[in-house]
């Protein structure tokens, strides 16, 4: 008798549960947007659904009527004109050359054109990640891209190139001066050079398809202390 | 070179492996009783319902360069599987070889064990018994066997992924449908998904009059 009444009221009740609020996010902020998610889920009163990957990947799946609401990616995505507006930098980063801790790998940035040629050096996939993006024009500027373009081995996303030079299988690897920090068992040897600096940047895409509820979400990830958490993952407030 | 180019290359020296080693797999599972074939049996069936994710992971582990086997390679024959189209063979054999053990076991089944026996009592030895007589009947449901687990082979995605990753010797079709598609260029995932039906089904033909025999 009961499950007559309780059933369709559930069913009521679990439809009108405002849908959530879904956010594509460049996977180099994967700790600092499970550290924002309590936060942005108590304050909009909404459940907020992340997908994570490379910018490239979420940019072109938004493009294509994917239902993303907001999308922070780890560069500019010419692809989501006409689909989504920029509502406001989110932080700024910079990248790292890396080699697994205690390797023998003997490199720095401007050496690399000189590696042997059993060197491997990790790459994100180009077009679609931003830090391969990135790491060519950097390479590509400080006139070593040619040289250790046949040495490169590509990662689907900045984490796989990452996780490729954690395990050996690439000698070093191009990602962002804050993914070191999730992997002890990769080292940093070094920041690119300034000259070559590319300008890293998180901007956050509000789909003009968006809701009210993911338009708020965009405005909560854009305020003050959303930056503080990033900043507390050792992201920059401000281009370097 | 061509994404089915990369394929074939992966695929021919995986079934050159698969296809010897399979069939005898097989033979054995056909004919053995007891706990060795149950557990032989097991062992085989396993990477078959696995998730492709884990075979390519467990593959990394144990042939990555920092793995006990993968170190040894690179140090006594300065082979590195990963990023390399051998690698991909390695990843594309481990998921077919379960599906050729399993068909050929079907179809060394199917041989009439009478034929043997008269084989042997009309004084054929052992060796001579499965070469002029078991073979020859099993051979059609090898056949099919072989065809099943090239379709298979070439239908891999996930090992080949996870292992060998995603470069020019390893981009097969399947990876470059993924990574086309995840660029967004559908011309090329379209043409390539196709291509990939046509080939599957003519090859469904072949496993048809194969098995028909």
């Amino acid at each position: 008798m009961t499950v007559r009444w309780v059933l369709p009221i559930v069913l009521v009740a679990a439809c009108k549960h405002a849908r959530p609020v879904t956010v594509g996010a460049a996977i180099s902020l994967k700790e600092s947007m499970d550290d924002l998610a309590p936060r942005l889920e108590k304050t909009s009163g909404r459940r907020v659904d992340f997908a994570f990957g490379a910018s490239g990947d979420l940019a072109s799946q938004m493009a294509r009527g994917a239902p993303f609401d907001v999308l922070v990616a780890a560069g500019e995505e010419p692809r989501l004109a006409g689909v989504a507006d920029d509502a406001c930098t989110l932080a700024w980063n910079t990248l790292a050359l890396v080699r697994r801790r205690g390797s023998a790998a003997d490199v720095t940035w401007t050496t690399l054109a000189r590696v042997p040629a059993g060197f491997r050096l990790a790459v994100g996939l180009v077009p679609q990640v931003p830090a391969g993006v990135y790491a060519e024009a950097a390479l590509t500027k400080l006139g070593e891209w040619d040289a250790v373009a046949p040495r490169v081995v590509r990662g689907a996303n900045v984490r796989a190139v990452l996780d490729l030079v954690a395990r050996g299988e690439a000698d070093a690897g191009i990602v962002y001066a804050t993914d070191v920090r999730i992997r002890p068992d990769v080292e940093s040897l070094g920041d690119v050079p300034a000259a070559a600096r590319p300008d890293v940047h998180y901007p956050v895409y509000v789909a003009k398809s968006a809701t009210a509820d993911g338009r708020a979400l965009a405005k909560l990830l854009c305020d003050d202390a959303s930056r503080r958490v990033l900043a507390s993952h050792g992201f920059l407030d401000r281009a370097p | 070179m061509s994404a089915f180019a990369v394929s074939l290359r992966v695929i021919l020296p995986a079934l050159a492996l698969v296809a010897p080693l399979g069939a005898a797999l097989g033979f054995f599972l056909s004919r053995a009783r007891g706990a060795l074939r149950a557990v032989v049996d097991a062992l085989v069936l396993v990477p078959l319902v696995l998730p492709p994710s884990v075979v390519g992971y467990l593959l990394l582990v144990v042939l990555g360069r920092r793995g006990a086997i993968g170190a040894l390679l690179e140090r006594a024959f300065d082979v590195r599987l990963v990023f390399s189209s051998a690698g991909a063979s390695v990843a594309v054999a481990a998921v077919a070889l379960p599906l050729m053990a399993k068909a050929s076991e079907a179809a060394f089944a199917r041989v009439d064990r009478s034929l043997e026996e008269a084989a042997e009592a009309n004084g054929l030895s052992a060796s001579a018994t499965f070469r002029l007589v078991t073979l020859p009947l099993a051979l059609p449901g090898l056949g099919a066997a072989a065809t099943l687990a090239a379709l298979r082979a070439l239908g891999e995605f996930g090992a080949t992924l996870t292992f060998a990753g995603y470069t020019r010797s390893t981009a097969t079709a399947p990876l470059e449908v993924y990574f086309a598609m995840q660029q967004g260029d559908d011309g090329r995932a379209l043409g390539l998904s196709l291509a990939l039906v046509a080939v599957s089904t003519i090859a469904a033909f072949v496993f048809h009059a194969w098995s028909r025999r």
